[in-house]
C-alpha cells in the first residue's frame, strides 16, 4: 500500500446527543480519487470537516499530510483545498476578483497571482466569464469556480463535499472530467456523494460510511471482489432453446434467480469472471447457440445496499 | 493590505445601496447641522448685544459642540449597523468556512472586518467633513479641541465596532447580531445617562445634597461616550465666562459636579479658569465669578480611554476566538422560516 495522505483512526464526534462519527477509520492513499459514500447523516460531511481543519474531533487521531489538523491547522490548510457542499459567494465581485481574493487570503504571492488565476479559469473553462459578476454565473459555472477557488494555492489534497449536488447532467459530466483531470495532475481527491452513480467511474478508492462508521474501504475493485462475488448475467439465445438453456443453467449450483424476458435469460451468478466463462463454455458445449453473453459487475448502488444490508443483518 | 479589507472595500462601494446611503447621510447631517446653526444663532442673538465678534465666536463654539455630539451620536447609531453583520453575514452566506480554511489568522479576519467597517464609517465622516468644518469659519475653538473630539469619536467607534464584531461572531442570525449590537450601543450611550442620574440620586450623602462640597466620583460617566468626548474637548476643565447654554452644557454640569462645583446657568456665570491641579483650593458650592478652583479628580476621558481600550481588546479577542477553526461546536445559523410557506 502506498503513502497515506490522510488518516483518521478511531475518530469520534458528537453534536449534542447525536454521535456523528463513531470511531471512524479512514486511510486515503496519495494520488487516489477517494469516494466517500453513504446516506444522508452518515458522517461524510463531518469527516470532511475534521480533515479540512474546520471541526475539532472529540476523540481519535487524525493526520493530514502527516500533520494533525488540530495542532497545526494552518500547516494543513497550506496543502489542502476544500470545497463545501454549498456555494459561498460575495456580491459585486467578478470571477477573477473572487479568485484574487482567495489567492491573497491563501498566501499566494502577489507576483504570481494573476498567472495562477488565468490558469485556473482556463482549467475550469471559465476564461470567457473571468470578468462576469459571480452572481450571474450558472450553478454549474459557480461550482467550477468554487473548485478553482479550492485549487488557488495549488494544494496536494482536495476535499470535495457533494460537488455535483444540484447540477444538471451536462454540468455533472463537466465536473467529472475536471476531477479526472485533477487526478491526472497528481492531486489526491476526497469526494463525497450520496448519489452513487456520480462517483462511479471516477473513484479509484472507496469508503462506505453509515452511522458514523466505515463499513467497507479500499480500492473500488477490491471492494467489489470482496463484498460481492455475484454477477448479473444476461444471455440471448434462440427462442426454441430457452427452456433447455434455463434447465441447464438452473442446474448449476452457482446460479440463482433465473428468469426469462423477451428471449433473454437473466440470472445471478455467485462467482467471478472465471465462473461465468466456465458456465458459458458449458452452454455452448451442450450445443446451444449464444448470441450475447453480458456480465455486469455490481454497481456502487448494489455494493452500498449489500454492505449496509450485511451490517443490518449482522 | 489585509485581503478581507480590500475585498470589503471593493464589494461595499460597488452597490447602488452604498451611494444612496451616502447621499441620505450627507443630506441628514447637513440638515441637522443647519438646525444646530440656527439654534446657536438664536441663543447668541438672545444673550449677546456685545458685538459681532463675540457672537460669531459663540456661534462657532455652539456649532462645533453640536457637531461633535452629532458625530458621537452617529457612532452610536451607525457603527453597530455596519459592523453587526460583518461575521454573521459571512456565516449566513456560507463563506466563513471558506475564509477559515485559508491562511488568514482569526485576528487577521477580525481586524480586516473591523478596519473595513471603521473605514466605511470614516468615509461617511469625510463625506460630511465640509459640514463638520463649518464651525472653523466662525472660530471659537482650538485645533486641540478638534483633535480631542475626533480622537474620542474614533475610539468610541473602535470600541462599539469591536463589541459589535464579537456579538456578530457569536450570533446565530443577522437580526440577533443587529439587535445585540444596538442594545450594547444604546446601553453605553443612553442607558448610562440614566445610570448617572440614578447614581447621583441614590448615592447622595447624608446632607441630601446632589452635589456634595467635595464632589463625588460618578462611575457610570466613565462608560458614556458623550461625557468622555465633552471632557476630552473641554480639558483642562475651566469655568466658562459666558455662562450660556451650549450643547456641551449638560455634560459640563456633570463634570463640574464630580469636582464639587455647582455651576449655575443663566447668570453672569464665571470668569477665570482653574486648570487641573492648579489654582487655589475651592470649598465647594456655587463658584463666584473670577474665583479660581482646584480640581480634585482627574479627567473622565482618561478613564474612558482606558476602559474603551480594554473593552475593545477583550471584544476582539473574543471574536477571534469564536472564528478560530477547528471549532469544537460550530455555531449554526438559525433557519428563518419561509413566510410564504
Amino acid at each position: 500500500m502506498g503513502l497515506m495522505i490522510a488518516t483518521l483512526s478511531g475518530v469520534e464526534k458528537r453534536y449534542g446527543s447525536v454521535k456523528a462519527l463513531d470511531g471512524i477509520e479512514l486511510e486515503v492513499p496519495e494520488g487516489s480519487v477517494f469516494g466517500l459514500i453513504g446516506p444522508n447523516g452518515a458522517g461524510k460531511t463531518t469527516s470532511m470537516l475534521v480533515i479540512s481543519t474546520l471541526l475539532a474531533r472529540d476523540a481519535g487521531k487524525v493526520e493530514v499530510v502527516g500533520i494533525d489538523p488540530q495542532r497545526d491547522p494552518r500547516g494543513v490548510r497550506r496543502l489542502l483545498g476544500y470545497m463545501p457542499d454549498f456555494f459561498g459567494f460575495y456580491e459585486n465581485l467578478t470571477a477573477r476578483e473572487y479568485l484574487a481574493f482567495f489567492a491573497a487570503a491563501s498566501g499566494v504571492k502577489p507576483a504570481s497571482r494573476e498567472a495562477v488565476i488565468t490558469d485556473l479559469l482556463s482549467l475550469v473553462d471559465l476564461s470567457h466569464k473571468a470578468d462576469a459578476d459571480v452572481n450571474s454565473l450558472s450553478r454549474g459555472m459557480k461550482q467550477r469556480l468554487s473548485l478553482a477557488r479550492a485549487l488557488v494555492h495549488d494544494p496536494q489534497l482536495l476535499v470535495l463535499d457533494e460537488p455535483a449536488s444540484g447540477l444538471d447532467p451536462r454540468a455533472r459530466v463537466q465536473l467529472r472530467e475536471l476531477i479526472a483531470e485533477l487526478s491526472r495532475l497528481g492531486k489526491t481527491v476526497i469526494i463525497s456523494s450520496h448519489i452513487l452513480s456520480e462517483l462511479e467511474g471516477i473513484c479509484s478508492h472507496l469508503a462506505v460510511i453509515d452511522d458514523g462508521k466505515v463499513k467497507a474501504m479500499g480500492p473500488l475493485e477490491d471492494i467489489r471482489k470482496t463484498l460481492t462475488s455475484s454477477r448479473r448475467v444476461t444471455a440471448r439465445i434462440p427462442d426454441d432453446r430457452v427452456d433447455a438453456v434455463m434447465d441447464l443453467i438452473g442446474s448449476d449450483p452457482t446460479v440463482h434467480e433465473v428468469d426469462v424476458e423477451r428471449g433473454r435469460v437473466r440470472f445471478v451468478l455467485s462467482g467471478d469472471d472465471g465462473d461465468s466463462a466456465r458456465l458459458l463454455t458449458r452452454v455452448v458445449g451442450a450445443g446451444h447457440e449464444v448470441f450475447e453473453w453480458r456480465v455486469d459487475a455490481a454497481g456502487l448502488e448494489e455494493l452500498f445496499l449489500q454492505i449496509t444490508a450485511d451490517e443490518e443483518g449482522a | 493590505m489585509n485581503p478581507v479589507l480590500s475585498r470589503e472595500i471593493l464589494e461595499r462601494f460597488r452597490g447602488r445601496r452604498s451611494a444612496l446611503l451616502m447621499f441620505l447621510w450627507t443630506l441628514g447631517i447637513g440638515l441637522v447641522g443647519y438646525v444646530v446653526y440656527l439654534v446657536g444663532q438664536q441663543v447668541a442673538s438672545g444673550f449677546f448685544g456685545l458685538g459681532r465678534l463675540i457672537t460669531t465666536g459663540f456661534v462657532g463654539r455652539f456649532l462645533f459642540q453640536g457637531m461633535v455630539l452629532l458625530m458621537v451620536t452617529a457612532v452610536v447609531m451607525v457603527v453597530p449597523g455596519i459592523t453587526a453583520l460583518a461575521i454573521v453575514g459571512e456565516r449566513e452566506r456560507q463563506t466563513l468556512g471558506l475564509l477559515q480554511v485559508t491562511q488568514l489568522t482569526p485576528f487577521q479576519l477580525v481586524l480586516g472586518k473591523l478596519t473595513s467597517s471603521l473605514s466605511y464609517f470614516l468615509l461617511l465622516v469625510v463625506a460630511v467633513a465640509p459640514i463638520i468644518a463649518l464651525p472653523l469659519l466662525f472660530g471659537g475653538m482650538s485645533l486641540g479641541d478638534i483633535f480631542a473630539g475626533l480622537g474620542m469619536m474614533l475610539l468610541t467607534a473602535t470600541m462599539v465596532g469591536s463589541v459589535s464584531l464579537a456579538i456578530s461572531a457569536r450570533a446565530r442570525s443577522s437580526r440577533g447580531a443587529v439587535a445585540g449590537s444596538y442594545a450594547f450601543s444604546f446601553v453605553i450611550a443612553f442607558f448610562s445617562i440614566a445610570m448617572i442620574l440614578a447614581e447621583l440620586l441614590i448615592f447622595r450623602g447624608s446632607t441630601n445634597e446632589i452635589i456634595p462640597p467635595r464632589g463625588r466620583e460618578i462611575y457610570s460617566s466613565w462608560i458614556n461616550p458623550y461625557i468622555a468626548t465633552v471632557d476630552a474637548v473641554v480639558s483642562p476643565l475651566s469655568l466658562r465666562s459666558d455662562g450660556q447654554f451650549t450643547p456641551f452644557t449638560p455634560a459640563e454640569l456633570l463634570l463640574f459636579s464630580r469636582q464639587g462645583i455647582n455651576q449655575s446657568l443663566g447668570g453672569v456665570a464665571f470668569a477665570g479658569g482653574g486648570e487641573f491641579g492648579r489654582g487655589i483650593p475651592f470649598d465647594g458650592g456655587i463658584v463666584a465669578p473670577e474665583q479660581e478652583v482646584r480640581l480634585r479628580r482627574g479627567p473622565v476621558w482618561i478613564r474612558t480611554v482606558v476602559l474603551y481600550v480594554v473593552i475593545s481588546g477583550l471584544a476582539l479577542l473574543r471574536a477571534a476566538r469564536i472564528v478560530t477553526a477547528p471549532a469544537l461546536a460550530p455555531i449554526r445559523i438559525k433557519k428563518v422560516k419561509n413566510a410564504t410557506a
